[in-house]
């Protein structure tokens, strides 16, 4: 959609005709959503925007900017984005099960996707500085709640007229006076990375022997009385964090390194970090668990398997941390498809940009010939496509509704418009299962005479199964589709009759991650309700997503994806009957039975018990093209990116891409989609892509 | 055969990591001098405000111990242990401190840069003015010329017990009669504070010296105080000495 975006700027005075061509009903990919029954939204999971997406940002600000120029239904982009400061994270407590961990980031200057200039953009040793910026606000400003699940927070005015508390109040006292003194350590430190910011390659040999004995003797005093505190063991967690990663920067000689962080890209993010002092502690804390959570950087969906480059998970971190502009996250008003995709529809629309729905892609074909080594040339001849379905009378498909006076996409295709569309209804077919290969043509486009250029925006899942010719011939798209690896997600969304704060839930009220798996990331999405079109409006609906372990069924046998929908439906329910009661006691009998009654039933139907779930929403992403891209160990290299000259009328474009940015999110995606713009007419200059970049 | 359309070639085909590292690199006539000697001003200041806190903290918590509002038996065993370990830990951070300012400040590199400010600094008497106006905003930018004469020697003239200075640093004064300390506090907030210490001009002005009596009944170990405007009541820096055994 970047792509299109990009090549139909008026600016290009048409230089390009575009066609998009799109499998089933709907734009979006892995952030597309639906709107199913009682116009609820429905997610392929939890989509959080983040506060340094400069490009994404940029184009939706550009893109809702154009709509305001004619008939706009969806409003301004501040009213489509709101944002966020707090996050909200989960660890194991010393004494309680879990323990909550709130986290609340200051706002800052600017909106994102603001111009921003290259010379603003950050350099490793400017990250360095304010990472020491960041230990002090951790240390000064970080909060925990200790009444969700163990003891009360203290009061102090309480606590003058009891002895014991009074006690207890002292020792608080004088821990922040020790957090003080350590606050003077991180100034001393932030000097050094000042001085190492202006003064290039002078004191890195200082800045280590001096950062190394700063850390153990940090470290000394944490092991030996702050992370047996819970009050004061997250804080330093962080820190500890923090220090690991400036020793490593330096040690590892990042600041001068050509390739940024690259140069780290072969070692696991924990591995890194423990190579640099991080403790065992740390490592397993919920900031680096939430990380994990947040990215699904699991190996085959296993916990146990962690999979995260230390190259690609510090560029993300120091991104998230000191590149968000206005506020940390920023959550969609609602489904991602209304709120990006469908604005993105319309004005390519309205710049006529042509939409070929119903259209799998299943060969990319190339000229006869051998093996296709590196820095050899050559091009796509051909793009075959299975034609899933044709609409009456050969019209265009429209393919949006109307909610709330709002253009959305539907769950399900509107079959009215196609042609057999009651018998193709009748079949039950999935135009989005890549179990269902079924259509009622094929269609083959030659260059040259149906195409000049070719953006290929299917996921990495998808190119084993479209582009069979390009991995026979090229082992550098062997390698890529080889190495950098996918790994399959689960989501389930849930409508509830009393919020949150009723059923007992007092923390953030936003996003929290790092608990219970599966389902460790989820959200409270009451802000989206009023978006949806209830008959009787429910208190709110909570989504929850992960990572999807591998299952152990044959994915040849044509019942895999309803096996996989099942087992996502037991561990869903099994949700509900178990770590649920941490989350929101109020949500149970007081004989422990969740009360499935609390469950919006869309169709207002009879049903009791857990069958009520069945009226709630949940998916296994398991279609090739739905897995998410993990930023492995080693991958980046193998990453191809859509600057690629291999193929002279072809670009590629998604998270999958060498983008600069190389994990899997929506500010990836952007990026590849201006760089395979780039590639075809030289705009956006790379300049303007912003941390293209980046080190 | 068909006319078939190739993209265009392109300058660059993968990012350059070290593009801002590159762009950051001085030159001749960047303001290097001003981002260092602000720097290290700022950082010297946070530091002084956060140590005068983390004392004033320690000290008030001690006392609050030692009047006895409640009795020690009421109190959890292990108080007296936390009370020692926080001040020994503040005394060694404020220490550790020093020692990294004082490796930064001596660096051949920053040398150099602050002594090529300092040459290209204004005559005395503006630079005099221009510090007038600036004592009241530590934070605003300042001159290279003042970042290489805001810290100025200390050194102390020992007396009494035998003991050593361990570490020191101080900011440039209005005069040296304006200084003054109100102890060297030891971790042990059982033992007395190190009190009576004076200032005095060094040989020919060249830094300030410490005068310390240290009373023979002193236990051993570190002593730490801070050294105040006496005027402003601002903290200019700090001393730890070592008592012997």
């Amino acid at each position: 959609m970047t792509a299109a975006f990009e090549l139909s700027r008026p600016e290009h005075r048409g230089r390009f005709a575009i066609t998009v061509y799109q499998e089933g009903w709907r734009l979006g990919g892995k952030g597309a959503s639906g709107r199913g029954a009682a116009g609820r939204i429905e997610e392929h999971g939890l989509h959080v925007w983040l506060g340094y997406y400069d490009n994404a940002f940029r184009l939706m600000r550009e893109c809702y900017a154009e709509l305001a120029e004619g008939e706009n239904p969806y409003g301004d982009w501040e009213d489509a984005f709101v944002p966020e400061s707090d996050i909200g994270l989960f660890s194991p407590g010393e004494r309680a099960a879990w323990q909550s961990w709130s986290a609340h980031f200051p706002p800052t200057p600017g909106l994102p996707g603001d111009p921003i200039s290259s010379a603003e953009l950050i350099s490793l040793r400017r990250y360095l500085a304010r990472s020491l910026t960041l230990l002090r606000a951790l240390v000064l400003d970080c909060a925990v709640d200790h009444g969700f699940f163990g003891e009360r927070p203290l009061e102090p005015e309480s606590a003058a007229a009891d002895a014991e508390r009074l006690g207890a109040l002292l020792k608080r006292l004088l821990r922040r006076g020790a957090f003080a003194g350590a606050t003077v350590l991180a100034e001393a430190l932030a000097v050094l990375a000042a001085a190492l910011d202006a003064i290039p390659g002078r004191l890195d040999g200082t800045f280590v022997r001096l950062a190394e004995t700063a850390c153990a003797g940090l470290r000394a005093w944490l092991e030996e009385t702050a992370i047996a505190r819970d009050e004061l063991r997250h804080v330093w967690e962080v820190v500890d964090l923090s220090l690991a990663y400036i020793l490593g920067v330096v040690r590892f000689g990042l600041l001068t390194d050509p390739r940024g962080l690259d140069a780290i890209d072969g070692y696991e993010c924990r591995q890194w970090l423990r190579l640099n002092g991080a403790s065992e502690r740390a490592l397993a804390s919920p900031f680096v668990r939430g990380l994990y959570d947040l990215a699904l950087a699991y190996e085959d969906g296993d916990p146990g398997r962690p999979c995260l480059s230390a190259g690609q998970g510090l560029r993300a971190t120091l991104r998230l941390f000191f590149g968000y502009r206005g506020a940390i996250f920023w959550r969609m008003r609602a489904g991602m498809g209304d709120v990006v995709f469908a604005p993105l529809y319309e004005v390519l629309r309205r710049r006529g940009v042509e939409f070929a729905f119903f259209h799998r892609l299943t060969n990319v074909g190339l000229p006869a010939g051998g093996e296709i080594l590196e820095g050899d040339r050559s091009h796509v001849e051909s793009l075959t496509f299975t034609v899933q379905a044709k609409t009456r009378d050969g019209r265009a498909y429209a393919p949006l509704v109307v909610i709330g006076e709002r253009p959305c996409w539907p769950a399900a295709p509107d079959f009215s418009q196609l042609s057999g569309g009651a018998r193709l209804a009748r079949e039950g077919r999935d135009f989005e299962s890549h179990w269902d290969q079924r259509g009622v043509g094929e269609t083959t486009l030659k260059v040259g005479r149906d195409f000049d250029f070719v953006v290929l925006g299917v996921s990495l899942g998808a190119v084993p199964h479209t582009c069979k010719e390009l991995l026979a011939r090229d082992a550098r798209w062997r390698a890529m589709v080889e190495n950098v690896k996918t790994v399959a997600t689960q989501a389930f969304q849930i409508w509830l009759t009393e919020d949150l704060p009723s059923l007992g839930w007092n923390g953030p009220p936003y996003i929290v991650a790092g608990f219970v798996k599966p389902f460790d990331t989820w959200c409270d999405m009451a802000h989206v309700v009023p978006e949806e079109a209830w008959p009787r409006p429910p208190a709110t609906s909570v989504y929850f997503c992960g990572t999807l372990p591998e299952p152990k069924f044959d994915p040849a046998e044509p019942d895999y994806p309803d096996k996989v929908r099942a087992k996502v439906r037991a561990s869903a329910l099994a949700y509900l009957r178990g770590p649920a009661r941490l989350l929101w006691p109020g949500a149970f009998t007081l004989s422990g039975r969740f009360r499935y009654e609390l469950l919006a039933d869309p169709s207002d139907g009879a049903a009791r018990g857990a069958a009520r779930f069945d009226q709630q929403y949940w998916r296994a992403n398991i279609n090739p093209s739905d897995r998410y891209v993990l930023s492995a160990p080693g991958s980046a290299a193998h990453r191809i990116s859509p600057l690629d000259m291999t193929y002279d009328n072809l670009t590629i474009a998604g998270d999958w891409t060498d983008c600069g940015f190389n994990t899997g999110c929506v500010e990836a995606a952007v990026m590849s989609g201006k760089l395979a713009a780039h590639a075809l007419s030289l705009s956006p200059a790379l300049e303007d892509i912003t941390a293209y970049n980046h080190p | 055969m068909t006319d078939r359309k190739s993209r265009p070639s392109l300058k660059q085909t993968r990012p350059i990591r070290n593009a801002t590292a590159s762009a950051k690199a001085p030159t001749s006539d960047a303001p290097l001098e001003l981002a260092v000697s602000d720097a290290v001003a700022h950082a010297v200041k946070l530091g002084y405000q956060v140590l005068a806190q983390n004392l004033e903290e320690g000290r008030a918590a001690a006392k609050q111990f030692r009047v006895g509002e409640y009795s020690v038996g009421q109190v959890p065993s292990d108080l007296n242990l936390l009370a020692l370990r926080s001040l020994r830990l503040a005394r060694d951070l404020s220490t550790t401190t020093f020692d990294l300012l004082d490796r930064l400040l001596t660096d051949p590199g920053l040398n150099a840069v602050l002594q090529k400010a300092a040459a290209a600094s204004p005559p005395p008497d503006k630079a005099k003015a221009k510090a007038k106006a600036d004592t009241t905003d530590m934070a605003k930018p300042a001159a290279a010329s003042r970042a290489a004469s805001a810290l100025i020697p200390l050194t102390c003239n020992l007396s009494g017990r035998p003991a050593q200075m361990k570490a020191a640093i101080l900011t440039r004064p209005k005069s040296p009669a304006a200084l003054m300390m109100t102890g060297l506090t030891s971790a042990n907030p059982a033992d007395p504070p190190i009190t009576g210490v004076s200032f005095s001009a060094g040989t020919g002005g060249a830094g300030i010296i410490a005068n310390i009596a240290v009373p023979q009944s002193h236990a051993p170990g570190l002593y730490s105080g801070m050294v105040f405007d006496e005027g402003s009541g601002l903290p200019l820096g700090a001393l730890t000495i070592e008592v012997s055994s």
